[in-house]
């Protein structure tokens, strides 16, 4: 049985806590627990077991918070700024190159591969 | 003063011990032996004071009177004091080489240690196990292997009710080849293919590979439990390993016409 | 020439291309380990882990039988030191509280022993018998037989017709994996999920007529949750003096109402007389060393057991708050030596003074006055004495454990001083596992 929370598809056997923290970019482990608990839903619970106002509740719940692309936006518009002021940290971002002072003889291929202005989050 | 009466103290304590106390010494010997005992009085001193009474006071100072009497008037003299009542004096060297006197075995010991010797020590361990161990370990880990096998081996036998480690000895007997073929390069254009004789050693091995090959085709997410599956079925003639077997001896049989006789 | 170029082409390409499918491709990689059909599992299948298959796999059809009397509280003079089974109706109602654990290497026998000693057995069961307070707490290392003592004590309680509530394992309310609701009305935490197993358990260990024998001292009405005739009849009710125990306990209500039905039991129980209550909780440490469950509030903070309906009533039975009114009834709970300790139970049994300092982690001072307050004894199950251990290796001697190679080597007295000494001076679960999973 496959649930659909804002878009997203769940599986039925998934515990809620979990599925929301691996679907949703902005919500962890931590968060999801507050939202279960909230709710009144039981650490282990499923998402078979929701019914469709506890669907609703969680969809409510959720577009109340950054996630998503809010999220993403949010890290963009920190980098942008760090840019704009002229930091060495907006710097390297705009450089492709690592931030935290990593070596770049080799490797810094994860740095390489997102680290620029407009980064993907 | 004091250190010296205790000191003294503690010389006839000693004696009492080789039961041999003076006996004009009328100190009750629990109250020495406690005395003795340094622990003790330092951890309770307080209780102590309360259940001694004062007649039992008044010994003690007796005797520590008694003692002071004996070191003062004359040097220590260990011959006469620490004699046995009824006698007056002991000879020293004599106490001191009859302590050190060595051990003489009895006649009925020294006749099983002969009976014994013929007989070997029995094997602490179980070779054909211990190398099923050796074989299961891997990075050292000896103690994990052991406890994989135990477990297997338990549920072989709530699986037969027959002795696991027979069990495991004759599945390892049965399934194990007993020719494996060779090829050797002679120099010349054809290569010999030989059939060579294995050792026990080698036969485990071989066996124990396929007993594990058959073990990691199961289910079970326990390495345990597939190997003690795999075993019982072994044990029951039912594993895949037989066919592999027989493959062995098929080939070595056709090869038989090269098995050099000397 | 156009075709002789093309063909040079493709023959070189050849060369340069992977190697065939399955060969490995680099240095250092592995061709197997992709396992990827999924096997079939067949009613034949042990697929669990070890403890698991061992536990589940039926493995006791196998075992050799062996002619030993039934366990019963009556005569246990004649029985000392004996190994016994129980009655089929202790059977039937210790399988459904759940005595019988994993570990306890049950699957070797026919069906699961017991062992009647004088020290912890009889002793307990006289303590049961004529104590004036009948609270206790089982306490010993792990492996020593808390379990299985409490277990004869369950049996003892089934025989001599006495109404059994047990909580085999604390954690099945505490660890979250079931559902909660707050009930305003009792201004607790209800689990619906576990109190309809729990209930089912009540209801299949006891005894159906002596549950039918006790009358309800009060009325109850539930909304019908029967799919036979809930759209014809909304609700049941229950006439006080009228309906017994039996009908309370087959009621079926919504969830909703499980927090009342099982209140409403347990005031039952409490109310009547004519039947004394033997109430155990094993794993009793799981309750002690955590204070509060693995649920949350709608604030996110985790809910004290003491809020949980279930938890909430254990405690004021110990406690004393909840009083059985046949005074033969008794309290006995089993610590596991598993669980982490703290200073809790300790305390709560005087052996130790409060420190006020200590956290709650360390020193639950509610629990600790819950047990102080119950006036809760401690009854250590000692370690077997060497007449015991004989008399169990002579059992297992008939029941075929031994490797062949002890019965060979040795006489009985030696295996049993090595026995002795293996079990760590008389643990009986080290001694059972000194024979079976040794096999270096």
């Amino acid at each position: 049985m496959v649930v659909h929370i804002l878009g997203k598809a769940f599986k039925g056997k998934e515990v809620i806590r979990i599925g929301l923290s691996s679907k949703f970019y902005g919500i962890g482990e931590g968060t999801a627990e507050k939202v279960c608990s909230k709710l009144g839903f039981y650490p282990w619970m499923r998402m078979h077991q929701l019914s469709e106002s506890q669907i609703m509740n969680i969809a409510s719940e959720l577009s109340n918070m950054t996630i998503e692309g809010d999220a993403r936006a949010v890290v963009k518009e920190n980098i942008a700024l760090k840019k704009r002021i002229g930091s060495y940290q907006g710097m390297r971002h705009t450089l492709n190159l690592p931030v935290r002072g990593q070596h770049t003889r080799n490797n810094a291929n994860t740095a390489r591969k997102l680290n620029k202005i407009d980064r993907r989050g | 003063m004091l250190r010296f009466s205790s000191k003294g103290l503690q010389t006839i304590a000693r004696s009492s011990r080789v039961c041999c106390a003076p006996s004009r010494l009328a100190v009750p010997l629990t109250t020495m032996r406690w005395q003795s005992n340094p622990s003790h009085a330092a951890s309770g001193t307080g209780s102590v004071n309360e259940s001694l009474s004062d007649e039992k006071v008044d010994e003690w100072l007796e005797a520590i009177k008694s003692l002071k009497a004996e070191f003062s008037e004359q040097e220590f003299l260990p011959e006469t004091s620490l004699a046995p009542p009824g006698q007056s004096r002991i000879d020293m060297s004599q106490q001191i080489s009859s302590l050190e006197t060595k051990f003489e075995p009895s006649p009925e010991q020294i006749e099983e240690v002969e009976r014994l010797k013929t007989t070997p020590l029995p094997e602490r361990r179980d070779p054909v196990v211990e190398h099923v161990v050796n074989m299961i370990m891997r990075h050292g880990k000896k103690q994990r292997a052991e406890t994989i096998l135990s477990r297997a081996l338990y549920l072989v036998f709530c699986q037969t009710r027959q002795d696991p480690v027979e069990v495991l000895k004759k599945s390892l007997d049965d399934l194990a080849p007993l020719m494996v073929v060779k090829t050797f390069n002679t120099g010349v254009a054809k290569a010999a293919v030989i059939p060579v004789p294995l050792n026990q050693r080698q036969r485990n091995r071989i066996a124990w590979k396929w007993i594990v090959e058959g073990a990691d085709k199961r289910t079970s997410c326990d390495f345990s439990v597939r190997l003690g599956e795999e075993l019982v079925a072994v044990y029951r003639g039912k594993s895949t390993g037989f066919d592999k077997r027989d493959q062995m001896h098929k080939t070595a049989i056709t090869h038989r016409a090269y098995i050099k006789l000397k | 020439m156009f075709r002789l170029q093309s063909r040079q082409l493709t023959t070189s390409a050849i060369a340069r291309a992977a190697p065939a499918r399955g060969k490995a491709q680099g240095f250092a990689k592995k061709t197997s380990g992709n396992k990827t059909t999924a096997r079939r599992i067949t009613p034949d299948t042990l697929y669990k882990n070890w403890q698991d298959t061992v536990h589940t796999a039926r493995l006791n059809r196998y075992a050799v039988p062996v002619e030993i009397p039934t366990f019963k509280s009556s005569e246990l003079q004649s029985l000392l030191n004996k190994v016994t089974f129980y009655s089929s109706q202790q059977y039937r109602s210790l399988y459904h509280l759940g005595a019988f654990k994993k570990s306890q290497f049950n699957e070797l026998f026919p069906k699961p022993i017991s062992f009647v000693r004088e020290e912890s057995t009889q002793k307990l069961i006289g303590l049961l018998q004529n104590s004036s307070n009948k609270r206790f707490v089982l306490t010993g290392e792990p492996g020593v037989g808390k379990s299985v003592l409490l277990s004869q004590a369950q049996a003892y309680a089934a025989e001599s017709g006495q109404i059994i509530l047990n909580f085999s394992q604390p954690y099945l309310f505490l660890n979250g994996r079931n559902d909660f609701f707050y009930d305003a009305n009792l201004k607790q935490y209800v689990q619906p999920m576990y109190l309809k197993s729990l209930l089912r358990k009540i209801l299949k260990s006891n005894d159906e007529n002596l549950l039918r024998s006790i009358t309800l001292k009060s009325d109850y009405k539930f909304s019908n949750a029967d799919p036979k005739d809930a759209a014809v009849k909304k609700f049941i009710t229950f006439t006080k003096d009228k309906n017994n125990l039996f009908d309370l306990l087959t009621v079926k209500t919504h969830a909703r109402n499980r927090g009342t039905l099982f209140q409403g039991l347990l005031n039952e129980l409490v109310q009547q007389s004519q039947v004394p209550v033997f109430f155990s909780v094993d794993n009793f440490s799981r309750m002690l060393t955590e204070s509060f469950s693995a649920y949350k509030d709608v604030h996110g903070k985790n809910i004290p057991l003491l809020d949980l309906q279930v938890g909430k009533a254990i405690m004021e039975v110990i406690g004393g708050d909840i009083k059985f009114t046949n005074d033969q009834s008794s309290v006995v709970l089993a610590i596991s030596g598993v669980d982490k300790t703290n200073r809790t139970l300790p305390v709560g049994l005087n052996k130790l003074p409060a420190d006020p300092y200590l956290k709650r982690k360390h020193l639950d001072p509610d629990f600790a006055a819950i047990l102080q307050k119950g006036k809760v004894q401690e009854f250590e199950v000692p370690k077997l004495s060497k007449e015991e251990v004989k008399q169990l290796v002579e059992f297992y001697l008939k029941s075929e454990l031994f490797l062949n190679k002890d019965i060979q080597s040795k006489s009985v007295e030696k295996l049993v001083d090595e026995k002795y000494f293996l079990s760590g001076n008389g643990n009986s679960r080290e001694l059972l596992k000194s024979i079976v999973l040794m096999h270096l």
